[in-house]
């Protein structure tokens, strides 16, 4: 499904003394099947432009199109918007904190159920999302509260991804996760996207852009100030956005400057440039 | 001076579960000590235990010298300040700046003192332009530099941050990172206990505590933690970026040294 999005704008509080305008004419479109981040600092507009793709937020002007679905400013005209939250489904930021059933399955299970599947059904597909996810069935009857910080976010992506959504959005997914639980995540993220979901990222972690993402999406001020390939970017003056240029790349730019040549767009790991290296010699 | 000692501590939420283990730690005046170790090692606990949110089953807690019991707890409270990982859960005031001077009416400052300490605190974070703001029109990361306000405010000997900078963006969190070594070299004496996950932040303190199933395994300086690659591998920690890099490029046949930096490296490979 491909996600278009035509001049959205989004002001908070609108018409009060308190109004902030989030999002400013954004036009912008999500590739299909590729893995897309989505970066900016702090209050740059990322996180109010995720809500308004499945319509938790409803533009103030501007429309977002998601496949056949469209989200507008008029709340009469969006009627199948339960449906879209089942296609383009979102992982907040910290999910595992919106944990709340008795056992893992139930949890997982819980949001099949709010779209009518029978509860035997639902407890069912449950366990093939929580399969899906890498979670051991001994945890299938035992509290969500009892597992680790990194199975308890599991869990809680098996909640969306048991509603088998075409376009997967991930806010901050590693975020207080460590090293290996960050690993495990971003794994299943590549697979997920392999088996055809469209994936969109919101991160401030730059290695997730460059070692993951096929497209990245830079937001400042609540506009689009880049969009194109990692390498593209971070080869580019980014400065002004506040972004943190990779270690990675900071060398490959003080090889560069010492007159090596190097194919930039093969570089996402020190390996890929060890690699080169490796040629040159 | 010791400033935190830590002796046979034992923690257990659950019954015969514990989640410390006999846990022995020295930590000295003025020392910045990051503790690292795979979500549920016990890290959050130790952090709470040593602000006495928690008791331990078994063990003891010295802080400066005051053994940690609900005797000596608040006298202690005022020594050690914590910033927790999650923002929201630590704003209290209405606003920016009720939220900062809520610690300090705590302490009886009389308000003058509070007029002149609440902006100067603010700025310090980056936050002096949204003192009259709701925390519901903040962002995460701004929630968390008014937190981290919050802590410094009050002036403490020691100060806990339980992953405090892993929800700021890049810029935020350099803020932070800069903040905590202008208080240090401003007070020398501020001992700092990190809790992180970002290997890049451990780098810079001057003890790595490595925790495994609550225990303490390891506790040396961060170049010693590096080039234990047994114990990189085995305990699933990441490398600093510089460290990796040196590495792979020294198995080119490149001379590389422990002090070279990314210029140098850079000169070497170009040769």
């Amino acid at each position: 499904m491909q996600i278009k999005i035509n001049s959205l704008s989004y002001t908070y509080l609108a018409k009060t003394p308190n109004e902030v305008e989030a999002l400013h004419d954004v036009s912008l479109e999500i590739p299909e099947g590729k893995i897309t981040s989505i970066i900016g600092h702090t209050g740059s507009g990322k996180s109010t432009l995720i809500q308004t793709l499945n319509g938790l937020l409803l533009p103030t002007s501007g429309e977002v199109h998601v496949g056949d679905y469209v989200v507008t400013s008029k709340k009469k005209k969006n009627k199948k918007i339960k449906e879209l939250r089942k296609s383009l489904a979102i992982v907040f930021q910290f999910p595992e904190y919106q944990l709340f059933e008795e056992t893992v399955e139930k949890d997982v299970a819980f949001g099949l159920k709010n779209y009518g599947v029978k509860e035997a059904e639902a407890i069912k597909q449950a366990h093939k999302a929580l399969e899906e996810v890498g979670i051991d069935k001994s945890f299938y009857k035992r509290s969500p509260f009892e597992l680790s910080g990194g199975e308890k976010r599991r869990v809680a992506i098996a909640g969306i991804i048991a509603l088998n959504p075409d376009i997967l959005v991930l806010d901050e997914p590693t975020a207080g996760l460590d090293p290996l639980g960050s690993k495990i995540i971003l794994r299943l993220i590549e697979k997920f996207n392999k088996e055809g979901k469209t994936i969109i990222i919101v991160t401030h972690d730059m290695n997730i852009v460059l070692n993951y993402s096929d497209h990245v999406v830079v937001m400042n001020d609540g506009k689009v100030a880049f969009e194109g390939t990692p390498s593209t970017l971070f080869n580019g003056d980014i400065s002004k956005y506040s972004i943190d240029v990779p270690e990675l790349f900071k060398f490959v730019k003080i090889l560069e400057v010492k007159g090596m040549k190097l194919d930039l767009s093969k570089i996402r790991t020190i390996d890929d440039l060890i690699t080169q290296l490796k040629e040159k010699r | 001076m010791k400033c935190v000692s830590i002796k046979n501590l034992t923690y257990a939420y659950i019954k015969d579960r514990p989640v410390i283990k006999d846990l022995s730690l020295d930590i000295e005046e003025g020392e910045y000590v990051s503790l690292v170790g795979h979500n549920g090692c016990g890290k959050s606990t130790l952090a709470k235990l040593l602000v006495g949110l928690l008791f331990a089953n078994q063990g003891s807690i010295e802080i400066c010298g005051l053994e940690l019991n609900s005797k000596n707890i608040n006298e202690i409270r005022k020594k050690v300040a914590i910033v927790f990982q999650n923002p929201d859960n630590q704003f209290i005031g209405a606003t920016v700046e009720d939220d900062i001077a809520f610690s300090l009416e705590n302490m009886c400052v009389p308000r003058e003192e509070m007029l002149t300490l609440v902006p100067e605190y603010a700025k310090k974070v980056g936050m002096e332009q949204f003192l009259t703001k709701e925390p519901g029109y903040l962002s995460g990361g701004q929630k968390q530099r008014v937190a981290v306000a919050d802590a410094l405010i009050r002036n403490p000997e020691i100060l806990i941050l339980d992953e405090a900078t892993s929800m700021l963006d890049p810029a935020g969190k350099q803020d932070i990172l800069n903040l905590v070594k202008k208080m240090r070299s401003e007070n020398p004496n501020l001992t700092i206990i990190s809790i992180t996950h970002d290997i890049n932040e451990a780098y810079d303190s001057d003890r790595i505590v490595l925790m495994h199933e609550g225990v303490n395994v390891l506790s040396c300086t961060p170049v010693e933690l590096f080039e234990k690659t047994d114990i990189i591998s085995k305990y699933n920690l990441d490398l600093p970026f510089v460290i990796e890099l040196k590495t792979k490029i020294k198995k080119l046949g490149i001379d590389v040294k422990e002090s070279d930096s990314l210029e140098t490296i850079g000169v070497k490979l170009c040769k």
